[in-house]
C-alpha cells in the first residue's frame, strides 16, 4: 500500500531534525527516518500527531495512491 | 465472494497442499519404520555402544575448552562491536553539533551504530548460550571429571562464573548505550521485569519489529521442537538414555504454544494498541 509523504519537507519548514521530531511526537528518530523513506506507514494516531506538530492537515503530509487492481470502496 | 465460493476455495487449497503432504507423511513413516528395525538389530547395538562412548569421550575432553572459548568469544566480540557502536554514535553527536548538518550522513552513522550494537548483543548471546551447553555437559559428567583430577572442570567453572558476570556487565553497558541512542527507553538489565518495561517504552514501529521477530522465533521454535522430539526419541532408542531429553523438548514446546495462544486470546479481548 503506497503511502507517500512530505514529512521531510514539513520538518524542514519548522526547522527540527529527526531526533527532535521524534521527541515531539513520542517516537524514536529511527521511526521518523523510516516514515520519511516510505519504509513504514504510521498509525492514524501517529499521523495525526505529526500533522499537529507540523501545523498542517494529515492529507497535506500523507497521500495514499491506489495501485492498479485495487478497488476503491465507492466502486464496490 | 459468497459462502459456497469460499468453501470451494478452501477445499481447493487443501487438495493442492495434500498432494505434497501425503507422500511426505508416507515417506517419513517408511523411513521411521526402517530406522526402528535397523536400530533394533544386534549389530547396531554393538555399534551404538562404541559410538556412544566415542561421543561421550569427545565431549568430555572438549567441553571445558568449549566453555573457555565461548565465554571469551562472547566477551571479546561483544566488547569489540560495542566499542565500534559507541564510536559511531559519538560521531553522530559530533556531526549534529556542526553547522549545516548533513542529515543523510548522520542517519548513515546512526544506522551503523545500531547495526554494530545488534552484532555486539548477538555475538554475546550466541557465545553465552553455547557456553551454557558445554557447561551443562560438564555437569552431566561431574563424577568422571572429579575422578580424573578435576582441574579442567574447575578452570572451566571459574571461566563460566566469572565470564557470566562480565557479560552481564557488558550487557548493561549495551542497554545504557541503546538508551542514549533512543531516549525514552526504560528498564534496567538488573530488573526482573526488564522485558516488560522495555516493551512498554517502545514506540509503535519498535513494537511491530519485536512482534514480527517474535512470531518468526515462534515458528522456528515450533519446527525445531518437532525435529528435536523425533531426534531425541530416536537417539533414546539407539543409546538408551531414557525419556528426559524428549520430555524436556515437549515442555519447551508446550510453554511456547500456551504462551502464544494465551496472548492471542488476550489480545482479542483487550486494547491491542496499548
Amino acid at each position: 500500500m503506497p503511502l507517500y509523504n512530505r514529512l521531510k519537507e514539513y520538518r524542514a519548514r519548522i526547522n527540527v531534525n529527526q531526533s527532535e521530531m521524534g521527541r515531539l511526537v513520542g517516537v524514536s528518530r529511527q521511526t521518523i527516518s523510516q516514515i520519511e523513506r516510505g519504509d513504514y506507514s504510521p498509525s492514524v494516531t501517529l499521523a495525526l500527531k505529526i500533522a499537529k506538530v507540523c501545523g498542517a492537515q494529515v492529507e497535506e503530509i500523507f497521500r495514499y495512491e491506489e495501485q492498479d487492481g485495487e478497488v476503491d470502496s465507492h466502486e464496490r | 465472494m459468497n459462502g459456497s465460493d469460499s468453501n470451494e476455495q478452501i477445499k481447493k487449497e487443501n487438495r493442492k497442499a495434500l498432494k505434497i503432504f501425503i507422500p511426505v507423511i508416507i515417506l517419513a513413516a517408511m523411513g521411521g519404520g526402517a530406522f526402528g528395525w535397523f536400530v533394533g538389530s544386534d549389530s547396531w547395538q554393538h555399534g551404538a555402544n562404541d559410538m556412544g562412548k566415542l561421543i561421550t569421550d569427545f565431549f568430555f575432553y572438549f567441553s571445558p575448552h568449549g566453555v573457555i572459548f565461548c565465554e571469551s568469544f562472547a566477551f571479546l566480540m561483544g566488547l569489540f562491536f560495542y566499542c565500534k557502536a559507541k564510536q559511531s554514535f559519538s560521531a553522530t553527536n559530533a556531526l549534529e553539533m556542526t553547522e549545516d548538518v548533513d542529515e543523510a550522513e548522520v542517519e548513515k552513522l546512526f544506522e551503523m551504530a545500531d547495526r554494530r550494537l545488534e552484532f555486539s548483543m548477538m555475538a554475546q548471546s550466541f557465545g553465552m548460550i553455547i557456553s551454557f551447553l558445554f557447561f551443562g555437559i560438564i555437569m552431566s559428567g561431574l563424577d568422571r571429571y572429579i575422578d580424573e583430577g578435576g582441574t579442567s572442570m574447575l578452570v572451566a567453572t571459574g571461566f563460566f562464573i566469572f565470564g557470566s558476570f562480565i557479560v552481564i556487565r557488558l550487557n548493561q553497558a549495551q542497554v545504557d548505550l541503546v538508551k542514549k541512542m533512543y531516549p525514552g527507553k526504560a528498564g534496567s538489565v538488573y530488573d526482573f521485569k526488564f522485558h516488560d518495561k522495555w516493551e512498554k517504552s517502545c514506540d509503535e514501529l519498535e513494537k511491530l519489529v519485536i512482534y514480527k521477530a517474535g512470531f518468526k522465533a515462534y515458528k522456528a521454535g515450533s519446527s525445531t521442537c518437532v525435529a528435536l522430539w523425533i531426534i531425541t526419541s530416536m537417539l533414546s532408542l539407539m543409546f538408551g538414555f531414557g525419556p528426559i531429553p524428549s520430555v524436556s523438548v515437549i515442555i519447551v514446546w508446550l510453554v511456547m504454544f500456551i504462551s502464544y495462544s494465551r496472548e492471542s486470546l488476550r489480545s482479542e479481548r483487550s486494547k491491542i494498541n496499548e
